[in-house]
């Protein structure tokens, strides 16, 4: 092997030797795809996703926020058409709609969000019999829920609003019904090509997407 | 300092440095100057509300850990209490996580509080000033600029020149609830 070829080899592993072993660690502790749900905008709901979609482990698309939104603190039943809105740091508006599995995302882009960020989601109303109710001006009822604090720097909800619940390190998941509230919202439709997590999958651990 | 002066007496019984160690400074424990903490409620919820998200200093994990309702609770070993959690708005901060917060920052930079405090620096030398400014690298980028309440309100604190106790708070205070 020639000179300059030896030191081409040589620096491969320094290249490769940039990896932050407690992200790695991260992204290792979320387990394995579920089975139930494709990979895709419906899966892995109430995981970090950011973690692996953000710069650094570069799963494509890139996102610069990403979250999902559940029904209450007792089930993790997504809520679909929940509207989230962030305020930036330098005055713009980023809105995004949660899909049929609570999954709400926005990809990195000509223009990002700037933190810090402050949050509210705008959650639809239902009626008795599981329909919206209407606001009589052709659209749906909204209840409005802020966070008490801004988003600093972090794009992952998930990185705060964990799925252990709320702990001394966690506000607990993004819930659109606190205890006491009468919004009945109703189950995930049928149809709906992913799953809540803690649903069975690859290894049920229940860190969210089944998985 | 306690381990400085261990190894120096351990290479005197030894028999062997004893000329090196003639040559070093007696060493002594240093008390350190910092900022009252009587003044320092309005500062400590300044820094929860701004500093201590989870996704910042509110992280076990990252230098200046801050503890407070917005984040990261302190929660002792043998508790049971079931309302320390984080965003718990009905909990207030505890006087644990307070004293927390302080030991935080007073230990960021020890000897050059230290110095501030007795006049032979000035506030600007400090990270914890710096930093929020972004006059000094850091992640998470501007977080008030100079001059304005949060900034008046650290300044004010850190450089002490108020009978404890007597600090007025009204940038503190302003800068809360802006």
């Amino acid at each position: 092997m020639k000179p300059l070829a030896q030191v081409l080899v040589g620096l491969v592993p320094l290249l490769v030797a940039c990896d932050n072993p407690i992200v790695d660690a991260k992204i290792e502790a979320l387990g394995g795809e579920a089975a139930d749900t494709p990979v895709g905008e419906y899966h892995r709901p109430g995981q970090p996703c950011v973690l692996c979609h953000g710069e650094y482990y570069g799963a494509d698309p890139e996102l610069v926020i990403g979250g999902t939104v559940f029904r209450d603190r007792q089930t993790l039943m997504p809520v679909e058409n929940a509207r989230v809105v962030l305020y930036d740091a330098v005055g713009d508006i980023y809105e995004m709609t949660t899909n049929c599995n609570g999954n709400f995302m926005r990809s990195a882009g000509e223009r990002d969000p700037q933190f810090p960020l402050y949050a509210e989601i705008y959650c639809p109303v239902y009626g008795p019999d599981g329909q919206p109710l209407p606001d009589g001006a052709g659209g749906v009822q909204l209840k409005v829920k802020a966070m008490s604090s801004w988003i600093s720097r972090d794009g992952s909800c998930a990185g705060c609003h964990t799925l252990q619940g709320r702990e001394f390190d966690s506000v607990g998941w993004v819930v659109c019904n606190e205890t006491g509230d009468t919004n009945p919202i109703p189950d995930q439709r049928a149809d709906c090509p992913g799953k809540p997590p803690m649903t069975g999958g690859a290894d049920n651990t229940g860190q969210g997407g089944g998985a | 300092m306690k381990l400085v002066r261990f190894a120096l007496a351990s290479i005197g019984m030894g028999g062997i440095g004893l000329s090196v160690a003639s040559c070093l400074p007696e060493y002594a424990n240093n008390e350190l100057l910092c900022p009252p903490y009587e003044d320092f409620a309005t500062v400590s919820t300044l820094l929860e509300r701004r500093c201590g998200t989870l996704d910042c200093h509110g992280n076990g994990a990252r230098p200046l850990r801050i503890y407070g309702q917005y984040g990261l609770r302190l929660k002792p070993v043998d508790s049971d209490d079931d309302t320390l959690y984080s965003g718990n708005l009905e909990r207030a901060t505890t006087e644990i996580e307070r004293e927390s917060n302080y030991r935080s920052v007073c230990g960021l930079e020890p000897e050059r509080t230290h110095r501030l405090i007795n006049g032979e620096i000035s506030v600007e030398e400090l990270t914890m000033v710096r930093k929020p400014r972004l006059t000094e690298k850091h992640k998470g980028g501007r977080i008030w600029d100079q001059g304005k309440p949060p900034d008046r309100c650290l300044v004010t604190w850190l450089q002490a020149q108020y009978e404890p106790g007597a600090m007025d708070t009204s940038d503190c205070e302003a800068a809360i609830t802006e």
